[in-house]
C-alpha cells in the first residue's frame, strides 16, 4: 500500500513537473480550476470569510506558478465540538435523512441538522469520554491527555494542571504563576483544527488538509483525526500525507480525485436552469461540499451560496 | 453566563488566561535550527508568536507558534489580520538537567522588566505588541524525538488593587448609532493592512455618536475631542464575566505611562471575522497608581507561566511534552516495511 502510494506520488509529481499549469478556464465544462481562477476564488474567500488567510508556507516548498504570498489558504483554531461518528450514530438512531435533497443537489446534511446538539456539546468535548486509551496501533502519549487515569502518568512529566482551570479562583495572593481568574464554569474544552486549502495541479482542483489538536492544544494523532471524518470517507477518500507547503507533521487530506466531477455535478444544477455560476464562488461551493466529509469541523464559508450571477 | 450574576460590582479584576497552541512545525523548525545553526549554543533566541482577537463562538482564541516563528516577522506574512505578530524569547537548553534547573521565576521577571522598560520608554506607543511579550523554555531531546517545554505570558503584578466597576456587552452600553458607527470603524481598522495587526487602540466617540479608532501614539492628539474615550484591545477570551489576559499589562501601561487611574475599557472580540459587539465587552476599571515603579531599579513581580497553579514552586513545574516521532525518517521507514 505504502509503496503503491509512493509510486503514485512520484508519477503525479512527474506529471505536475512536465505539464504547464492550466491557464484556460474549464470550470463550466469540467468543474476544474485554473491557477488564476484559484487565486481569484481564494481572494474572494478571504474577503468574504476573513477567518481565512493566504499563506506563504515553507519557502523550500514554494510552487512557482502561484504568487509567493498566496501559496495556500488557511483558517486556524476551528472548533470541532463533537466526533463525526457520534453524529452519524444519531442519524441512524433517529432514522434521519442523510441526504438533503430538496434542491436535487444530493448534498449530505452538514452542521446543525441533528436534534440534541446542545446537550451533546457539553458532554463530548470532555476528555474522559474520548476513547484514547486504545494502545493497539495507536500510540497514545499520556501527557497529551492530562485528564486520564493511566498508571503511565507517574513516570512521565504531565501537565495535570493546565487543561483544568476549575480551581483557579485565586483572587488571593498574587503568585508568580497564575492570575486571578473566575471559576471555570463553561469554558469549552474541544478539539480544534487548522484547515488549509492547496491547489492540486494534477487534478486542477483545490485540496483540503486537516491538522488536528486535542483538548489540551497538543497535536492530534492522525489516526484520531479519522473520528472527525464522515465514515463514508475515512480511510477511503481521506488519507494521511505530507502537506505540500509545510515541512513538518502528517496531515489528513481529502483526496481530490473526485472533486472536479462533484463540482461539475453541483454547478450543472443551476446551469440547467440557465444560470451560469461564477468561478470566484468556487471555494464557497467547494467548502460546502467538503462539509459533508468533515461535518463537525465548523469552519467559515458563506452558508447561502448563490451560484448565479444575480448576487 | 452563569457566575456573572453572583459577582457584583465593584470587584477585583479577574482575567481569562491565554493558552498557547504550538504547531509541530515550530518544533521541527527548532530541530533543524539546532542541528544546522545552534549546535550547543543555548543563548536566548528571539521568536515570534501570533495573537488574534477571539474569532469564533463559543471558544477563546489561542496564542500560536508556528514554523515561521523562528524567522523575524518582517520576513513572514505582514498585515495578516489573523496573525498579529508578537515578540518573544526562546530559551532552549541542551539537556534535561539544564531545563529543569532554569530559574523560571527570574526568567519571568526579566521579561516583565523588558515590558516595564518598554512602557516607561514609550516604545509601547510605537509598537503596542510588546505588551504581549512571551517566553518559551524548552529542551529539544533530538535523540529521542521529544521536546519538553513551557510557555509563559509575563504579566506585571500591579501592586495596587485593580477594581472592575462595570462590565457589559458592548451592544448594551452603546446606543444604536454609536454601535453602528463603531462597527464600521472597527471593520475599517481590521481591513487595513497597516492597523489590523495592532492589538491595542483608542476608540473615541463624539457627541454626534460617531466613533473613530486611533493608534495609541495619537493619544495626545485626540484628547478633549470626544464624548467618550475607550481603551480598546484585542481580547482573545470568550467569557462574558471577565476580560482576557492582556488587559493586565494594558492597565499597567495606562497607569505608568499615562498616569491614568480610571478608564473605560473595550474588549474587542469577533465572530466569523467581523466585530461581535454582543460579545465584546465595555467596562470601567479603576487602578490607583502603584508605588515604587518610578524607581529605575524597580523589578516588578510577574505572573504568567501557563498552567501552573498558585502555590507551586518553579522547580516542580511540569513541562509539556511533545513527541516528534512522526518527523523521524527512520520511524517512517519502519512503518513501510
Amino acid at each position: 500500500m505504502q509503496v503503491k502510494q509512493k509510486v503514485y506520488e512520484f508519477y503525479k509529481g512527474t506529471v505536475e513537473r512536465v505539464t504547464a499549469p492550466r491557464t484556460v478556464s474549464a470550470f463550466l465544462e469540467k468543474g476544474v480550476l485554473s491557477v488564476p481562477e484559484f487565486i481569484l476564488a481564494g481572494d474572494n474567500l478571504v474577503a468574504k470569510c476573513p477567518t481565512w488567510s493566504w499563506e506563504a508556507g515553507d519557502p523550500s516548498k514554494r510552487k512557482p506558478y502561484l504568487p509567493a504570498n498566496k501559496q495556500f489558504l488557511v483558517t486556524r483554531n476551528v472548533p470541532c465540538l463533537r466526533r463525526a461518528i457520534s453524529v452519524e450514530e444519531e442519524y441512524d438512531a433517529a432514522g434521519a435523512e442523510v441526504v438533503l435533497d430538496e434542491d436535487g443537489e444530493g448534498w449530505l446534511a452538514t452542521h446543525g441538522v441533528q436534534a440534541s446538539k446542545t446537550e451533546e456539546e457539553e458532554d463530548i468535548p470532555s476528555m474522559d469520554t474520548l476513547d484514547i486509551g486504545r494502545s493497539d496501533g495507536i500510540k497514545s502519549i499520556p501527557s497529551y491527555f492530562s485528564g486520564g487515569k493511566d498508571e503511565e502518568e507517574e513516570d512521565i512529566p504531565d501537565m495535570d494542571t493546565y487543561e483544568d482551570t476549575g480551581d483557579n479562583l485565586a483572587a488571593a495572593e498574587p503568585s508568580y504563576f497564575i492570575a486571578e481568574e473566575p471559576e471555570d464554569d463553561n469554558i469549552l474544552h474541544t478539539r480544534t483544527y487548522d484547515v488549509s486549502i492547496t491547489y492540486d495541479k494534477y487534478y486542477q482542483t483545490p485540496r483540503v488538509w486537516l491538522t488536528g489538536y486535542d483538548e489540551s492544544r497538543m497535536p492530534l494523532m492522525p489516526e484520531l483525526v479519522f473520528e472527525d471524518i464522515s465514515q463514508d470517507h475515512a480511510r477511503k477518500t481521506v488519507t494521511i500525507e505530507d502537506h505540500p507547503h509545510l515541512l513538518a507533521g502528517k496531515h489528513a487530506s481529502v483526496h481530490p480525485c473526485k472533486h472536479a466531477a462533484v463540482m461539475k455535478k453541483i454547478i450543472d444544477v443551476p446551469m440547467s436552469g440557465g444560470v451560469e455560476p461564477e468561478v470566484d464562488k468556487y471555494l464557497f461551493i467547494f467548502l460546502k461540499f467538503i462539509a459533508t466529509v468533515i461535518p463537525t469541523i465548523e469552519y467559515d464559508y458563506t452558508m447561502d451560496v448563490d451560484l448565479g450571477s444575480t448576487s | 453566563m452563569a457566575g456573572a450574576g453572583a459577582m457584583g460590582f465593584p470587584r477585583e479584576l479577574m482575567v481569562q488566561r491565554i493558552q498557547s497552541l504550538v504547531e509541530e512545525g515550530f518544533w521541527d523548525a527548532l530541530r533543524r535550527h539546532k542541528l544546522d545553526v545552534l549546535g550547543t549554543d543555548d543563548s536566548p533566541i528571539p521568536i515570534t508568536g501570533y495573537y488574534t482577537p477571539r474569532q469564533r463562538r463559543p471558544m477563546a482564541s489561542f496564542f500560536n507558534l508556528r514554523s515561521g516563528s523562528l524567522v523575524p516577522p518582517s520576513h513572514s506574512s505582514v498585515g495578516d489580520r489573523n496573525n498579529c505578530p508578537v515578540p518573544g524569547t526562546l530559551i532552549n537548553t541542551n539537556n534535561m538537567r539544564g531545563f529543569e534547573n532554569l530559574d523560571r521565576e527570574q526568567l519571568l521577571k526579566a521579561e516583565a522588566k523588558k515590558i516595564l522598560h518598554d512602557i516607561v520608554s514609550g516604545k509601547v506607543e510605537e509598537d503596542p505588541s510588546v505588551l504581549l511579550r512571551f517566553l518559551v523554555t524548552s529542551f529539544a531531546d533530538l535523540k529521542n524525538w521529544k521536546v519538553y517545554y513551557n510557555v509563559a505570558f509575563p504579566s506585571l503584578v500591579f501592586n495596587s488593587r485593580i477594581t472592575l466597576l462595570s462590565l457589559q456587552p458592548a451592544s448594551k452600553v452603546l446606543t444604536k448609532e454609536e454601535a453602528a458607527s463603531m462597527y464600521t470603524s472597527l471593520q475599517k481598522w481590521r481591513t487595513s493592512s497597516e492597523t489590523t495587526v495592532i492589538p491595542f487602540f483608542l476608540v473615541s466617540i463624539s457627541s454626534d455618536s460617531s466613533a473613530s479608532i486611533r493608534q495609541l501614539k495619537e493619544w495626545k492628539a485626540c484628547q478633549g475631542n470626544y464624548q467618550k474615550l475607550l481603551f480598546g484591545f484585542y481580547d482573545h477570551g470568550c467569557r462574558s464575566d471577565c476580560p482576557g489576559w492582556v488587559l493586565r499589562n494594558y492597565v499597567a501601561f495606562l497607569s505608568i505611562r499615562w498616569k491614568i487611574e480610571k478608564a473605560q475599557i473595550f474588549c474587542y472580540r469577533e465572530y466569523k471575522g467581523n466585530p461581535d459587539l454582543e460579545q465584546s465587552l465595555i467596562g470601567e476599571a479603576s487602578f490607583p497608581s502603584p508605588y515604587g515603579w518610578d524607581n529605575p531599579e524597580f523589578l516588578p513581580d510577574a505572573i504568567g507561566w501557563e498552567g501552573v497553579k498558585p502555590g507551586k514552586g518553579t522547580k516542580e513545574m511540569k513541562p509539556k511534552e511533545i513527541d516528534l516521532q512522526s518527523m523521524n525518517p527512520a520511524s517512517q521507514d519502519e512503518e513501510k516495511q
